[in-house]
This record gives structure tokens, C-alpha cells and sequence, in this order.
């Protein structure tokens, strides 16, 4: 006891000298949130249809993004609407606009992929899980998917402590001048969202943006339910009701360029949510099944410095607040208070330093050390619940070593992390300390200097930690919990070119993956049949392929066509025990085929586009059988949208950068407001269809946007 | 051309070569888009020879919220077998979580708790019947746990706290009356009712009581006290009413109690008997007992006249289960069916021990949480 009291102490020391050391010096560097890395490993390269394509093929191990631009022509309201265009990422969406949305990649479980906010993790250890349907695509820049990790070694430590790392990186109002926009959005499920962005340059080294939003949605939506085994025949027309959502965000930031070498910026983020939760449709029950609400209140604040301090040194530090709350309610429910009631409180103060060292030109490498301290509290509707909750503290010390060596036909990383874990609880058993070593490798080879082909390689085993549902979730919890641990081979190839010699550039990735998944924590009956505990059971086998592609043609006479395209195959499968029924089944909720689309037509008076997501079919649990089966389905939309009224010639370099104005005005003329208005058609075939066993998805549905930049 | 120049213009052809039919068959497997991934087949389903009954119907509870609770039916005469008879047969499913399943007459009476319904069926065609729903007075299921019958009425308890009243020639519900918290078990004695109050939704405060109930004037008469989370509960032909309690799950065992029904009055615990479940066959217990934590699973019988009580089991093959979920005798051949729920997530199987306990036969993949059997 004494001993894990002296741990727990140094602990806390260790994180308040790293917390107070890193803010005594005060030091800086220059601006590195972005995934391109061109600066530190530029080649000699041909400049493909657009900026971000470059990094996407150059990256050792599979990136992709969906810039602005892109994002725009998805049709896409939230983070969750675009991920889904990404290939071998499969979102869980609960449907509707409230509805729980988590993406797995690759197979690998939610819980594997990290999401990071202007290159810092937001993270949750209660259920490990991000609802990534909370990010609205407002204020978004760009959206990248890595798998395994980036290959921009001068980075916090934890973005290299997960299987995959989705980031929403956000507008700096550095890159762009001044800009004031109002949008407003409206459409089916009674959406009313308005919002703002204002940036301000204050000067020519400091600029401040601000933006807010409000979404309010009924949430209800006509689907039909089928009373068949099969799925089909005999329905009634049912609404989807209690899934109203309203939610509020506010958005501050402050970029400073303090000098040649040295940036800084400032962020705080307030979101809160409140929603019906409509639960499954259970047959012959649908009338007021779900009384159950959820409440949230998210708060970060964070900050970024970046200094370099010559040629060879470079130094950054990032720190974060994060308050989350989280209170669940239902009105209805049948024990002796007549409602349930949990309100959970997490917090959690994240710290990093990072250094990079150059050490001849080509060799680069870093260090960064991040500590983390992440608490978690509860209060139920029955005093003895309270008092039993385990009141869990999570200390995480992550340290990694990474090299990075680049030459004209070769890019090369390396990292090995190790992670220290310490817990304390106030009541019940707490988990045991852990310290693990997580290796990573990865390399591109272009074996032509006149040929845009790339092969690349990565190898990654890392883990994640069991969360605090997992290990003191009220007798459901298992203290004795060991991480998950998943190990990850890829071999790829990126290409860009004119094939055949007449067709347009086109851009192609290609890799082939195998992922291992270790120690699956699961849940299984322990108590009785109410009562489910978490156990590590289970290892999944996976081997799968991506593919990518994407081919602009200028058509002449302002018109343009860039499509593109996403192919994915996964074959994820149990093989726990060789014994049990579901042994070589494909896992849960996982299509072994999926894919996406997109395709945008700029046309001198309006610009047109076409998405769709398809999925083959998959299985509702873990057994292959006809019963479970889920058929496949796609999702298509189309959108189209038209600016009005003035052009901005100052604005010519924002507009590359900052969303939904495609057109960029000749320089010289007078600044005056420019509006947009875009009409979105999404689920154009009213395809009745659900990702989630009974939680129906919307049909056709509309939008609505009308937006002013001035 | 210089060697190396040839080299490396050779080398490039063939690297050019190898990945355009790289992403040749790439471009084709995107095209053609190959879902390999077909329906695996349910083990199992072969009927046994040498049978002793005619029929078996099956309920299984299938998982929370996935609608997929199934009757099944194992008929021997015929040698045919239905996983989804009542899907087959009605061009219907079944609904989320049944919990429970009667005859009486010519009747089937499934209790589909989530669904909020008791689905009525003609026990030789599987036809449904009648479908009376089970719903409060905002349309929200009431939960409905288990159903007995007494006198041409069936009784269901829910978990809402009520019990119904079901008129078996009419089929619609009669009358409503209340018992304690969350019922989780109904049974007649002496031309009582008997409900067994788990409280199992307000864990760790769990109700501890039985009630009473009068089928006449349809009110609760009295609540016998006895330990906390009752659960199952049967009388036998001398009126002794056995209910077992399963605790909290921790520091609480499974017991089982008797109480005597002529004077409502509870007797005491039985020494020694701590099953999660059991039937009550020829005024004898069969019974097992479940622990989650160990997946230790014992089997013990309880004569009620002489109060013998075999610790050794009655299972005596070794045969070993692994999730014992439900108990049924059949008291004309003293076949003791017994369900085995498995990993609770994916279909479970139905073991036949003899009289003598040795397993006669195993019905495998017979539904998602097999609960209750019915032998004809």
C-alpha cells in the first residue's frame, strides 16, 4: 500500500514538473498541425490535381483526407457523414442525426481509433469510444485517416499510441485573411442549424477566429418495419420518434506567428448536447418504447507552441484541459425509483513536450514524452450505486523514440513507445500497473525518379487500454482486465499517372493488410443474465485490401470533373476457439465488401456533385447464419450549388482553403458579401436500410444551405 | 546504351508490368466487387433415434432488442424439425425476448416480454391465434415474465409490478392486479396465485418478497417475506410451495425456501439446496445451480416428501454443460430436458438425460438462449 502511495506521488511529481518545466521555458517553434510534412522530407515531385493528393500517395503507411473542397460535395453534415467515404473505415451509425456513430477501422474495433482535434486527442475513458456524430464539419479543413501512424515523427506521443488516428483538423485563421461568414441550414427531421465563423488578423502576426453553431433537429422520420423472418414481405410505416437532438458549439482560437521560427496558438471548445435516444425498434412494441435521454457537456482548452530553434533543433509543446459530463436519464424505467439516472464526470489534463533533432540531412529524429492524468466520477439514482462507484484515476506516461531518414527513393520511419499506466480507485479493487513497449516501422520506396510509383510497408503492434466502463463499470467491471492488443502488417503501392497515355491524371493507392486482434475484451454473462462482465476473450484474424482512386479532367470552357472512388475487403474472422459455433465466422457488423464514391462537376454557373457509400452485407452478431444476416445497401446523394453576388480579390487565397466557395474570383475587383446556396438530396433511392441491427436509417431525406461570406 | 541504362530500363518495364496488372486485377476485383462471404449452415437439427416423447417446442429468448426470439419444434412422429416454426408458420417473428411458454388445452402461450405480448397458438399447427398485448396505459410493454393457469384463466406476471388475468376462451385480458416489484416467477397452489417479487431491476436493493394473490377477487391477500431476489417457484401435490432466491449475485447463495401454501406461512430454508432453477416433477425437485464467475455448474434433486436431497447430481454419465439455462420433466417417461445457453450469444442446444441420468440425445443450435421446454 505504502509503495503504491509513493508511486501514485511521483506520479503526480513527475507530471507537475514535466506541466511547470515546459511552461517556465516558454518555448516555440514553427507552425506543425498539418499532416504534410513536405518541409522536412521534400522530394522532387510533380504536383498532382491537388495539394493533399501528395501527401495521401507519399505517406508510408495508408492516409487519407478529404479536404474542404472535398467535403463539400459528400453531402455530409457531420464528421460521421465523411468518414464513411474513407475505405476500410466502418461507421456504426444508430441513425438519425443524434443518433451514435463510432468508426472501426480496418476491423479492429472503435476503440482502436484514436480521434484527434487539431493534433491533439480527444479522448474518453469511460467507454474508449468516440461518438464522432458530435463534430460538426462547420469549421472543418481537412479530415485525414491514418492508418497505423503518420509519418511525421515530430508529433505528441499519444498520436502514436493507437491503431488508427482520425483527424479533424481546423480552419487557422493565420493561412487566410480576414473572414466573416453566416451560414444557415435547414431540411427534412426538422433541422434548424445556423452558424458562424469570424477571423480576424489582428496583425501580421496574430489573428483570433471565433465560431459558433446551433443545431436543433425533431429528429423523427418515416422507415418501415418488416415482421417477416426474411426481412421482407408483410410492414407497417412506422416514425422513428424520441430522437430529437439539440446542440450547441462554441469555438475559440488564437494563432500567433511570433516570429520567423516560432508559432503558438490557443484553443478552447465548449459543446453540449441534449438527445432522445430511440433505442432498437422492437416488434409489436414501437409506441413510446424509449424514454431514455442523454445529456452532454464537453469543454477543452489547449495549447500549442512550436519553436525552432536553428537548423537542427526543434522543440513543441501541447497541453489540454478536457471536462466531459455526461448524464443519462430514463423516465420510465421499472425498479423501485421508477427511472434510472447516471451522470458520470470525466476529466482529464494532458501534457506533452516533443524535440526533434536533425541529424544529417535526411536523418531526423524525436522524442516526446506526454503525461496524463484522467479521472472519472458518478452519482446514480440510488444512494448505494454512488457509493460503490470506483471514482477511477488513470495516470499514463507515454514516451517515444521515433528516426525518421529520407532520400529521393526512400522514406523510412521508426518509433517504439512505452506506456506506463497507474490507477487508483477510492472504492473496490483497482487495475494493476502495466508498462508495455509498442514497436512501429514503416518505409516507402520509389524505386523510379521518373515514375510517380511508390511501394510502402508498415508494421505496427500497439494496444489499447481497457476503459473505465471495461475495468469498474458498477459489477460489471473486471479489474483483472488486460489490454487489447492488435498488431498490423501492410504492403502497398501508390501510383500517379496517364494511363494508356491518353486518359486523364489519375491517382491510385492499393494496399493489402493482415491485423491480428489479441485479448478482445468482451462481454459475457458473470452474474447472471443482467448482469454482463468484461472478459478477455477473443482473437480476430483479419486480411483485407484497400483501394483508392481519383482523376480530375478539365473539360474546357470552365467546366471540370474530379471523381473518385473507395474499394474495400475485410475479411475479419473469429478465430477464438477452434471449438465454438461462431470459429472462422466473419466478426460483427463488418461487410467483407464496402466502398464509396464521389464525383463533383464544376460548371461556369453551378457546381454539381454526386456521393454514395455502399456496404455488402453483413452479420448482427457473431454467428454467419441466414437469420443474422443484415443485406447490403448504398446511400447516394447528390447536391447542388450556386454562388451569388460579389467577388473578393484579397480573398483569392482563402478560398483554396476555407470550404464551400468554389469559385475563385479574378483578383482586382471590389470586395462585396458572396453568398452560396446549396440543396442536398441524400438517400436519393429511399433505400430502406440499417447499419445497426433494427435501427432503421432515414430515407430520402433534403437540406438545405444557404451561406454569406463578407 | 550503357549496361546499367538497360538494366534499369528493363528493370522499369518489368515493375511497370507487375503493378499495372497489379492494379489491373485491383480495378477487376473493385468491378466485380466480390462479396465471398455466403450463409454458414446450423449444425445439428438431425433428430435422434429412439425417442421416448413426439414433440418438443423449443422457446428461446434470442438477445435483447434483436427481435430474434424463436419457438422451435422438434417432432418426432414426423421427423421433422423447425428452428423458426412459429416464423414458418406464421410469416412472422416471434418478437424480442420471449420468457415464457404454457399449454393449456389445445393452447400454446408464449410470453414475449419486450415485445409486451402473449402470442396464443394452436399447439398442433403452430398457428397463431390471438395476439393480446401486454402494455401499460402510455403503450410501453409491461414486461411480461411468466405465465401458470388455474380454472380456465391464464395469470401472467410482468415486470411492471401487475399481474393479468386472461380469459382462455376469450382470449383477451379480464382483469389487472398488482404485486410487488418486478415478478419474476408465477405459480398456483390451493386455488391461490403465487408471484415471486425479484425487484431484479432496482439492483442491489432487490425485493425479497411472495404475494399472495386471490383469483376471485383478483387482490393480493398477503406478501410473505423471504429472502432477497426470488425467482422460480412450484408447488407440489401436498401444497408446499418451493421458491428459490438467488441473492445479489456476491456475498447472498442461491437457496431455496419452502412455504406451506394452506396457511400462507413460510416454513424455512432448505439445508444444503442452493439451485439458481428448477422443476417439480412426482413431488420431486430437479434442480441446478449455476455459478457465473467459475462456470460451475452442479445438479441436484429434492425428494419433497421424504426431504432427501442428492447432492451427487442426477446427471450420471458426466456429461458436462456448459450454461445450464432451463429445466423440464417429463413426467410420463422421467426424461429430464435441461437447456444449455452457452456463450448467451450464439445458439444453444437441449440435452435429454434419461430417468437414470444418462444423456439420451443433444439437439443442437436450437435457438439464441433456449429457455423452456415443452415435451408431448
Amino acid at each position: 500500500m505504502f509503495a503504491f502511495y509513493m508511486n501514485l506521488r511521483l506520479a503526480i511529481l513527475v507530471f507537475l514538473m514535466v506541466t511547470t518545466g515546459s511552461l517556465a521555458r516558454a518555448i516555440d517553434a514553427p507552425g506543425n498541425e498539418g499532416p504534410d510534412t513536405t518541409r522536412v522530407y521534400s522530394i522532387g515531385e510533380i504536383t498532382i490535381t491537388e495539394q493533399y493528393r501528395t501527401t495521401e500517395l507519399r505517406s508510408s503507411s495508408p492516409l487519407q483526407l478529404l479536404s474542404s473542397k472535398q467535403l463539400t460535395q459528400l453531402n455530409a453534415l457531420q464528421v460521421s457523414d465523411a468518414v464513411k467515404f474513407f475505405s476500410g473505415a466502418v461507421v456504426k451509425d444508430y441513425g438519425g442525426i443524434g443518433g451514435l456513430k463510432t468508426v472501426s477501422v480496418r476491423s479492429l474495433g472503435a476503440s482502436h481509433t484514436a480521434v484527434s482535434y487539431d493534433g491533439i486527442i480527444v479522448n474518453d475513458n469511460q467507454t474508449g469510444q468516440l461518438d464522432i456524430g458530435r463534430f460538426s464539419l462547420d469549421n472543418v479543413e481537412a479530415l485525414t485517416l491514418h492508418n497505423g501512424q503518420s509519418d511525421q515523427i515530430f508529433q505528441p506521443a499519444r498520436q502514436f499510441g493507437s491503431a488508427a488516428v482520425l483527424n479533424i483538423r481546423s480552419r487557422n485563421p493565420l493561412e487566410s485573411a480576414s473572414t466573416r461568414h453566416v451560414s444557415f441550414r435547414t431540411g427534412s427531421f426538422g433541422l434548424l442549424n445556423p452558424s458562424f465563423f469570424y477571423s480576424k488578423k489582428l496583425n501580421s502576426r496574430l489573428a483570433a477566429s471565433i465560431s459558433a453553431e446551433w443545431l436543433r433537429a425533431h429528429g423523427r422520420y418515416p422507415y418501415k418495419l418488416y415482421y417477416h423472418p426474411s426481412g421482407t414481405g408483410d410492414f407497417t410505416s412506422e416514425t422513428r420518434t424520441n430522437s430529437d437532438v439539440e446542440n450547441l458549439r462554441v469555438e475559440g482560437a488564437l494563432h500567433a506567428r511570433l516570429s520567423l521560427h516560432e508559432t503558438a496558438w490557443l484553443k478552447a471548445y465548449y459543446y453540449q448536447a441534449s438527445r432522445g435516444l430511440p433505442g432498437a425498434t422492437i416488434l409489436y412494441a414501437t409506441e413510446n418504447f424509449s424514454t431514455q435521454r442523454l445529456n452532454d457537456r464537453t469543454f477543452f482548452v489547449r495549447g500549442h507552441y512550436n519553436r525552432e530553434f536553428n537548423r537542427l533543433w526543434s522543440v513543441q509543446w501541447n497541453a489540454n484541459y478536457h471536462r466531459g459530463n455526461l448524464v443519462y436519464t430514463d423516465t420510465a424505467y421499472l425498479n423501485a425509483e421508477g427511472r434510472q439516472y447516471s451522470n458520470y464526470t470525466q476529466q482529464e489534463a494532458y501534457n506533452s513536450l516533443s524535440v526533434l533533432y536533425r541529424v544529417v540531412p535526411g536523418l531526423s529524429v524525436s522524442f516526446s514524452s506526454d503525461a496524463i492524468a484522467g479521472s472519472m466520477s458518478a452519482g446514480f439514482e440510488n444512494d448505494r450505486l454512488t457509493q460503490e462507484f470506483a471514482h477511477p484515476r488513470r495516470f499514463t506516461f507515454l514516451n517515444v523514440l521515433a528516426a525518421k531518414y529520407v532520400n529521393e527513393w526512400l522514406l523510412a520511419t521508426g518509433s517504439l513507445l512505452s506506456t506506463s499506466v497507474i490507477e487508483q480507485v477510492r472504492t473496490g479493487t483497482a487495475a494493476g500497473g502495466r508498462h508495455r513497449l509498442s514497436p512501429y516501422a514503416s518505409m516507402t520506396w520509389k524505386p523510379f525518379t521518373d515514375e510517380d510509383l511508390r511501394f510502402r510497408a508498415f508494421y505496427k503492434h500497439i494496444f489499447r487500454l481497457p476503459t473505465f466502463n471495461d475495468l469498474y463499470y458498477s459489477r460489471i467491471g473486471n479489474a483483472g482486465l488486460r489490454p487489447e492488443t492488435t498488431r498490423q502488417w501492410n504492403l502497398g503501392l501508390s501510383w500517379t499517372g496517364t494511363p494508356l497515355g491518353w486518359l486523364p491524371l489519375i491517382s491510385i493507392t492499393a494496399d493489402g493488410y493482415h491485423n491480428r486482434v489479441r485479448d478482445k475484451i468482451i462481454a459475457v454473462p458473470t452474474k447472471n443474465i443482467f448482469v454482463w462482465s468484461m472478459v478477455n476473450l477473443g482473437e480476430v484474424a483479419i486480411t483485407g485490401a484497400d483501394i483508392s482512386a481519383e482523376s480530375s479532367f478539365a473539360l474546357g470552357n470552365g467546366f471540370a470533373l474530379v471523381v473518385a472512388g473507395t474499394y474495400s475487403y475485410q475479411r475479419a474472422l473469429d478465430i477464438t476457439d477452434a471449438g465454438s459455433g461462431t470459429y472462422r465466422h466473419q466478426i460483427a457488423y463488418t461487410p467483407r465488401v464496402s466502398g464509396s464514391a464521389r464525383a463533383g462537376l464544376t460548371t461556369p454557373w453551378a457546381e454539381l456533385s454526386y456521393s454514395a457509400v455502399w456496404s455488402g452485407k453483413r452479420y448482427a452478431t457473431g454467428e454467419n447464419f441466414a437469420e443474422n444476416r443484415l443485406p447490403g445497401y448504398s446511400d447516394q446523394g447528390i447536391s447542388v450549388s450556386r454562388e451569388i453576388g460579389g467577388t473578393a480579390g484579397r480573398r483569392k487565397k482563402d478560398s483554396d482553403v476555407a470550404g464551400p466557395y468554389p469559385h475563385t474570383p479574378e483578383a482586382g475587383k471590389e470586395a462585396s458579401p458572396r453568398f452560396l446556396i446549396r440543396a442536398e438530396l441524400n438517400n436519393l433511392f429511399n433505400e430502406q436500410y440499417a447499419v445497426v441491427r433494427w435501427y432503421p436509417m432515414p430515407g430520402r431525406n433534403y437540406r438545405l444551405a444557404v451561406s454569406m461570406r463578407f | 546504351m550503357n549496361n546499367t541504362g538497360r538494366l534499369r530500363y528493363w528493370l522499369l518495364k518489368c515493375v511497370r508490368a507487375v503493378s499495372g496488372s497489379y492494379l489491373t486485377a485491383m480495378a477487376l476485383l473493385m468491378v466485380t466487387a466480390c462479396d465471398d462471404m455466403t450463409d454458414k449452415v446450423p449444425v445439428g437439427n438431425e433428430l435422434p433415434d429412439g425417442a421416448t416423447s413426439s414433440r418438443l417446442y423449443i422457446l428461446s429468448e434470442g438477445l435483447i432488442h434483436l427481435n430474434n426470439s424463436t419457438l422451435a419444434l422438434y417432432d418426432f412422429d414426423t421427423r421433422t424439425t423447425a428452428t423458426d416454426w412459429f416464423g414458418a408458420v406464421n410469416g412472422r417473428r416471434l418478437g424480442d425476448t420471449a420468457n415464457d411458454m404454457g399449454v393449456y388445452g389445445s393452447k400454446l402461450y408464449l410470453v414475449v416480454s419486450t415485445s409486451g405480448l402473449v402470442e396464443v397458438t394452436d399447439k398442433l399447427s403452430g398457428r397463431s391465434l390471438k395476439q393480446i398485448p401486454l402494455k401499460d396505459g402510455t403503450g410501453r410493454s409491461r414486461e411480461p415474465r411468466h405465465i401458470a393457469f388455474l380454472e380456465g384463466f391464464a395469470y401472467v406476471c410482468s415486470f411492471d409490478g401487475t399481474v393479468a388475468e386472461i380469459d382462455t376462451t376469450t382470449l383477451a385480458v379480464t382483469r389487472t392486479t398488482r404485486a410487488g416489484r418486478n415478478p419474476d416467477g408465477i405459480a398456483v397452489a390451493g386455488h391461490k396465485l403465487y408471484v415471486s417479487n425479484s425487484g431484479g431491476l432496482s439492483f442491489p436493493n432487490y425485493d425479497s418478497t411472495i404475494s399472495v394473490i386471490d383469483p376471485v377477487h383478483f387482490n393480493e391477500l398477503k406478501k410473505i417475506k423471504v429472502d432477497a431476489n426470488p425467482f422460480t417457484l412450484q408447488a407440489d401435490s401436498r401444497g408446499q410451495l418451493y421458491v428459490v432466491t438467488r441473492g445479489n449475485y456476491g456475498n447472498e447463495r442461491y437457496q431455496l425456501h419452502r412455504i406451506d401454501t394452506r396457511t400462507d406461512e413460510y416454513v424455512g430454508a432448505i439445508e444444503g439446496a442452493h439451485p439458481l432453477n428448477f422443476t417439480l416433477s412426482n413431488d420431486t425437485l430437479w434442480m441446478y445451480s449455476f455459478d457465473h464467475s467459475t462456470g460451475q455448474s452442479e445438479f441436484q434433486t429434492y425428494d419433497t416428501r421424504t426431504g432427501a436431497l442428492s447432492t451427487s447430481g442426477f446427471i450420471t454419465d458426466g456429461t458436462r454443460l456448459h450454461t445450464p439455462f432451463g429445466i423440464t420433466r417429463h413426467t410420463g417417461t422421467g426424461d429430464v430436458y435441461v437447456t444449455d445457453a452457452g456463450s448467451y450469444t450464439t445458439r444453444g442446444d437441449v440435452l435429454c438425460f434419461s430417468r437414470n441420468g444418462k444423456l439420451k440425445y443433444r439437439l443442437k443450435g436450437v435457438g439464441v438462449n433456449p429457455k423452456k421446454v415443452v415435451v408431448e
